[in-house]
Order: C-alpha cells, then sequence, then structure tokens
C-alpha cells in the first residue's frame, strides 16, 4: 500500500457551491472571509503609508519654501 | 508588455493574492541596496563641491537622487519581470513573484522619477534637475531598454547611469559642472566592468539562462577576468587623477594608491584563477566574490577619503 499524497495547499479562494455566474459565462470565484479580512488589513496599512508620505512630501515643500523666502 | 514569458515564477504567483503586498515590497522595488552606493557618492559629490548649500535644501536634493534611483530601479524591475522570474537571483522580487502588479509597478516607478526631478528643480537648480532626469533616462532606456538584453557592452556604457550620482551632488551645490565632478564620474564608469563582472562571472548560470548576454555568456570566464583586469589598470591611475589635479590632498592620495593596490591584486586573482580549458573557474569563482565584495568597499572608502580629505584637510 503506497504512502498517501500529502493534502495541497488550501487555495487562497474558495467557490461556494451556488456561485454566481460572471458574464463570460464563467463561474465567479469568491474570496474566504479570512483572506478577504487579510486583504482590508494590508490595504488599510498601505493607505496608512501613502498617508504618511504625503505628509512627507507636504513637510518636504514647506521646508523648502520657508528657506527658498529666506536667502 | 506581455506577462512573464516562463511559467518559473507561476508557483510563487499563485501563493499570493493580488493587492497582498506589505510595505517591504515597495522597499524592494526601490533596490534598497543599490541605493546605498548611489546615496553616498552623491553625497560626497555635494560635500567637497565648493558651494555651499542649505541643510534643508541638502537633504532634499539627497533625497531626490535617492528616489530617483530607486524609482529608476523599480521600472527596470517592471521591464526585466520576464527575466527576473528565470534568475535564481531576482525570482523572489516583487513583481516577478505576484506581491505586485506589473502595471502597479510601473506606475510607481514613474510617478516617483517625476516627483524627484521636481523636487530637485525646485529645491537646488535646473542643471541637477536636468542631470537627475537624464541619468533616469539613461537608466531605463539607454541601460534596461536598449543594452541590457542586446550587448555584452551593456554594463560598460549602461554604467554611466551609476556614475551620475556624484555629478548631481556637485550641480546641485554648485550649479554647473566641472572637470572634477567628471573625474569622479569617470572614476564610477571605469569601476562599473570589473564590479559587474565579476558578479557575472560567478552568476554566470543564471545570467545564462535568462538569456542577458554578459560577457561571461558570450565571449567566457577567460576573456572576462582578462577584461575586468584592463579596466582596473585604468581605474586605478584614474582614482589618482583628483590628487594629480591638486583637488585632494595626500589623505586621499594615499588611500586612492593602497585601495587601488588591493584592487589590482583581487583583479590579477581573479585573472589567474584555475580554470578549465572553457574558463570555468574550478575554486567556485572565489577570487570573483573576493572581488566583488572588495569592489563594494573600493569605492566606499575612495569617496569617503576624498570627503575627509576636502573636509578636515
Amino acid at each position: 500500500m503506497s504512502m498517501a499524497e500529502p493534502a495541497p495547499p488550501a487555495r487562497p479562494t474558495t467557490q461556494p457551491p451556488e456561485a454566481p455566474i460572471a458574464a463570460t459565462g464563467k463561474p465567479i470565484e469568491m474570496l474566504s472571509r479570512a483572506d478577504s479580512q487579510r486583504l482590508e488589513q494590508r490595504r488599510r496599512g498601505r493607505n496608512w503609508a501613502i498617508l504618511a508620505v504625503l505628509a512627507g512630501v507636504i513637510v518636504l515643500f514647506y521646508a523648502i519654501t520657508i528657506v527658498k523666502m529666506h536667502r | 508588455m506581455s506577462e512573464p514569458a516562463v511559467p518559473v515564477a507561476a508557483p510563487l504567483a499563485e501563493a499570493f493574492l493580488p493587492g497582498e503586498s506589505v510595505l517591504a515590497d515597495w522597499v524592494i522595488l526601490l533596490k534598497p541596496r543599490v541605493l546605498t552606493l548611489v546615496v553616498f557618492t552623491g553625497l560626497i559629490g555635494m560635500l567637497v563641491a565648493p558651494g555651499h548649500l542649505h541643510p534643508v535644501l541638502a537633504l532634499a536634493a539627497i533625497l531626490s537622487i535617492t528616489v530617483a534611483a530607486g524609482a529608476a530601479g523599480a521600472i527596470n524591475m517592471w521591464y526585466d519581470r520576464d527575466i527576473d522570474a528565470v534568475m535564481r537571483r531576482t525570482r523572489s522580487r516583487p513583481v516577478p513573484a505576484g506581491r505586485i502588479a506589473a502595471d502597479e509597478a510601473l506606475a510607481f516607478g514613474v510617478t516617483l522619477a517625476a516627483a524627484s526631478v521636481i523636487v530637485m528643480g525646485l529645491a537646488t537648480n535646473l542643471v541637477a534637475a536636468a542631470l537627475l532626469a537624464l541619468s533616469i533616462g539613461f537608466y531605463v532606456f539607454v541601460y534596461t531598454v536598449w543594452l541590457k538584453r542586446r550587448t555584452p557592452q551593456n554594463i560598460v556604457i549602461g554604467g554611466a547611469a551609476g556614475a551620475f550620482p556624484p555629478l548631481i551632488g556637485w550641480a546641485a551645490a554648485t550649479g554647473s559642472v566641472s572637470a572634477v565632478p567628471l573625474v569622479l564620474f569617470a572614476i564610477i564608469f571605469f569601476w562599473t566592468p570589473p564590479h559587474f563582472w565579476t558578479l557575472a562571472l560567478f552568476a554566470n548560470a543564471d545570467y545564462q539562462r535568462a538569456g542577458v548576454p554578459m560577457l561571461p555568456v558570450v565571449a567566457g570566464g577567460r576573456e572576462t577576468r582578462r577584461q575586468i583586469m584592463l579596466y582596473t589598470l585604468v581605474l586605478v591611475p584614474l582614482s589618482l587623477a583628483p590628487w594629480a589635479m591638486g583637488f585632494s590632498g595626500p589623505v586621499y592620495g594615499l588611500a586612492a594608491l593602497a585601495l587601488g593596490g588591493a584592487f589590482l591584486w583581487h583583479a590579477l586573482r581573479v585573472l589567474r584563477d584555475r580554470q578549465d580549458a572553457a574558463g570555468t573557474s574550478l575554486t567556485g569563482d572565489a577570487p570573483a566574490k573576493a572581488a566583488f565584495r572588495y569592489s563594494i568597499l573600493y569605492l566606499f572608502v575612495l569617496f569617503g577619503a576624498l570627503a575627509v580629505d576636502r573636509l578636515v584637510g
């Protein structure tokens, strides 16, 4: 008797039994709740990073303006 | 652009969901390891220049050089995603691994490139901004798009892109370009081939698999080792030029002599590495690996010595 193959890694997407059908005729793949939460968390982190960069750019332009005005 | 042609990255890509990148991936896209040398040489160019720049403006200029180099790296990673997927050294990069979409990487790079040039222009002067734009364009269009996949001279001519930072730093401080920053440009220009060809010697299999015509792939290891020695023979006397021109004192001159002597010794070890008839190293390219590591140290210490000489001497 051969050894059972190890289970394949869980796919990042799951397809419910009654998946909605796209206009192309293919079933639409749905994200699992865990994947959805993970994505949302990552996107929130990215938004905060963009906010920090924008704030940095504002400070930089302000500092350049002040220095240039006093020269 | 078409999708990566080679399916090696596919299993990696499946492990991630679109938009699942983390901050570290965006930092990797900027090639931070390359940035350190770029920023350092740009800073030295600014420090040794005769002009004076307000610290805030100097900081903005250095930031611009950093961001511009990172932007060029991001655009390079976007363009090279197909060959990056094949090379062991690069296949876990964010784009071939699927953590960042190719279009996002391109948009990121172009945005940063434009922003860096604008900030440089506002903070310093148009000459520095124009040189910065030229360096980005040179790296993206001349090196990445035109030369890299076509000729073994890719890193010789393309190396000019990496030689711009001291020129830009100097221009930021003075608003002009003179002989000294051009010599600093030339030093990095002639340093680049030995630096990259030592890497290419021990990463030969990777470049071969990706079809990148690096010198060892096209001309073999033996000719590459000879070329490394020739470029080092040009580099060492050239590195003494700032001293010969009276721009720097004995601190730099002696440092350049000692560093150059060690570089020649490394190049000689690479040249005399035990190899088979085809030029393949029989020592696991140990001399090339050592020379590659030394070349990075060489440039750091050489430019550091120039700054010390100018600022302290």
